[in-house]
């Protein structure tokens, strides 16, 4: 405004002071939202300004689909209505015998002494279409704060679990899903009850298993669940598919891969899961598994906690002793049916 | 006259805006891995053709929501972002009388720099950003940049921001 008077120099070296005053500031920034997490006001307040863009961002996508849905020929939706019909038919009768085993289930557990945990409640979400940052898997839906969300709230598609909030605004809140390299998610083998820590490759079709001895009983397809052990997400949703084992003399742990059952790459709704109670899990697990449920707790908890530093959790999973010693009793008896 | 400027400041905003608009745009499979780093572009445009309204202070501020927008961590793009508009306004007596392709040079190394202050942050902060595709994003901006800069000059021209 003033610099009419001088227009051929401006601000001088000030230019420069305010480059290093706010360079400071922004290294201030950097290490308070990396190391302490204090920041989450200041972000929320930002996010409602950066909310419009990111309805405009996603608009081209929206429109193109609704021109989609609008145009699509009668026959498509003849056809797809069909084939929601059988589907429907199809989960309903699966649902009846859902509804006789989870009554059997509450009524073994009261056997047993221990807490009922009946999944608890839902929210459809969707995916807002804006890219965020190519090297984290992060996506946003548009659910926040306002329907309930919170940090550490687990996620599932229809056909797996998909990740964990990890940023809440008022308005939509940022999902970190199970491959990115940050996360690792207490799993166990649906069909030995062997459990272990499912960790995220970069690959959104891809998870690594490295924390399993070479002697595990383990066949390509297996499926892995959540084993609930790591209190954030609720035991027996299905994670993963086994699709490569490849046992190496030399290392200890065999090298495992495992396809998520989630479409991770083509998610367009999310279901925000509300676990009836957190502290469930924990009460229910002890009975099998009091030496490994020491440990894996805690290894959840450091790689879910801070979900913005990537390698650095991945790195400090190291317990993998924890899960071979507490398992290797049952592995070493199922190796034999094995044979391999 | 003064008056006409202050009233097309709105289209400098709106520029930004729409740049930023343009860096959370969905973009297809690879293509993301290319996506120019639009607020810069804009960013220099603005620093170079007003050095006294536009510079390090707005450079950061549209860092900071690039950051929130993008999801990344909270002034890693208004340090480059600053740093930006610190070079363009230190610069800005230079670059105007460079031609069009070699102004774009110049914005992809400041782009270059923004990039490497980013690893660094990324890299202490044990994110891992290996390979060549990283710097995608300088190269497609050097070659967006001619377009941007006869757009917004026409744009600027025509609505007399000055």
């Amino acid at each position: 405004m003033s610099g009419d008077t001088n227009s051929l120099f401006l601000h001088g070296p000030s230019a420069l002071v305010r480059l290093i005053l706010l360079g400071l500031l922004s290294i201030v920034l950097m290490t308070a939202d990396h190391r302490l997490n204090y920041l989450g006001a200041v972000r929320s307040t930002l996010a409602l300004v950066v909310y419009p863009l990111q309805i405009v961002a996603a608009f081209p996508p929206r429109a193109w689909d609704w021109v989609g849905e609008t145009f699509a020929s009668r026959d498509q939706l003849l056809a797809e209505n069909e084939r929601l019909r059988t589907s429907h038919l199809l989960l309903e009768v699966r649902m009846q015998r859902h509804a006789a085993l989870e009554a059997e289930n509450q009524r073994l557990r009261e056997l047993l002494g221990s807490t009922t945990q009946v999944s608890g409640r839902m929210l459809i979400s969707e995916l807002m279409s804006v890219d965020l940052d190519p090297y984290r898997h992060e996506v946003l839906v548009n659910k926040g704060s306002q329907d309930g969300v919170f940090e550490g709230q687990p996620v599932l598609d229809a056909l797996g679990v998909m990740g964990q909030v990890v940023r809440v605004t008022p308005l939509n809140s940022t999902v970190l899903m199970i491959t990115d390299p940050s996360h690792a998610l207490p799993v166990q083998i649906n069909r030995t009850g062997e459990r272990t820590v499912a960790v995220g490759t970069g690959d959104l079709r891809l998870l690594r298993l490295p924390y399993l001895p070479n002697n595990v009983d383990l066949r390509e397809g297996d499926l892995l669940v959540t084993s609930g052990l790591g209190d954030r997400f609720p035991a027996g949703y299905p994670v993963a598919v086994i699709n490569a084992i490849s046992h190496d003399p030399g290392e200890p742990f065999a090298r495992v891969t495992a396809l998520p059952t989630a479409h991770l790459a083509r998610i367009r709704e999310a279901l925000l899961l509300w676990p009836t109670s957190r502290k469930n899990t924990a009460v229910v697990v002890p009975a099998d598994a009091v030496a490994e449920g020491a440990d894996q707790p805690i290894v959840a908890d450091v790689t879910t906690a801070q979900p913005a530093q990537p390698a650095e959790p991945a790195e400090s999973v190291t317990p993998a002793t924890a899960p071979q010693s507490a398992t290797t009793p049952d592995a070493a008896a199922e190796t034999d049916g094995e044979g391999r | 006259m003064a008056r006409v400027h202050r009233n097309n400041r709105w289209l400098v905003w709106l520029s930004f805006a729409l740049a930023m608009v343009f860096s959370i745009m969905p973009l297809p499979g690879s293509f993301a891995w290319w996506r120019p780093e639009w607020p810069a572009l804009v960013l220099v445009f603005w620093a170079m053709t007003q050095p006294r309204s536009y510079g390090v202070g707005v450079g950061w501020l549209l860092g900071l929501l690039v950051d929130v927008a993008r999801g990344a961590l909270l002034g890693q793009y208004a340090l480059g972002y600053a740093l930006i508009a610190f070079i363009t306004v230190t610069l800005y007596r230079r670059i105007r009388v460079f031609p069009v392709w070699q102004q774009a040079f110049v914005v992809m190394t400041m782009i270059v720099l923004h990039l490497s202050l980013s690893m660094w942050v990324r890299g202490v902060s044990g994110e891992d950003v290996g390979g060549w595709r990283y710097w995608g994003p300088a190269v497609s901006s050097l070659i967006v940049w001619p377009f941007i800069y006869l757009f917004l000059r026409r744009l600027s021209d025509l609505y007399k921001v000055a």
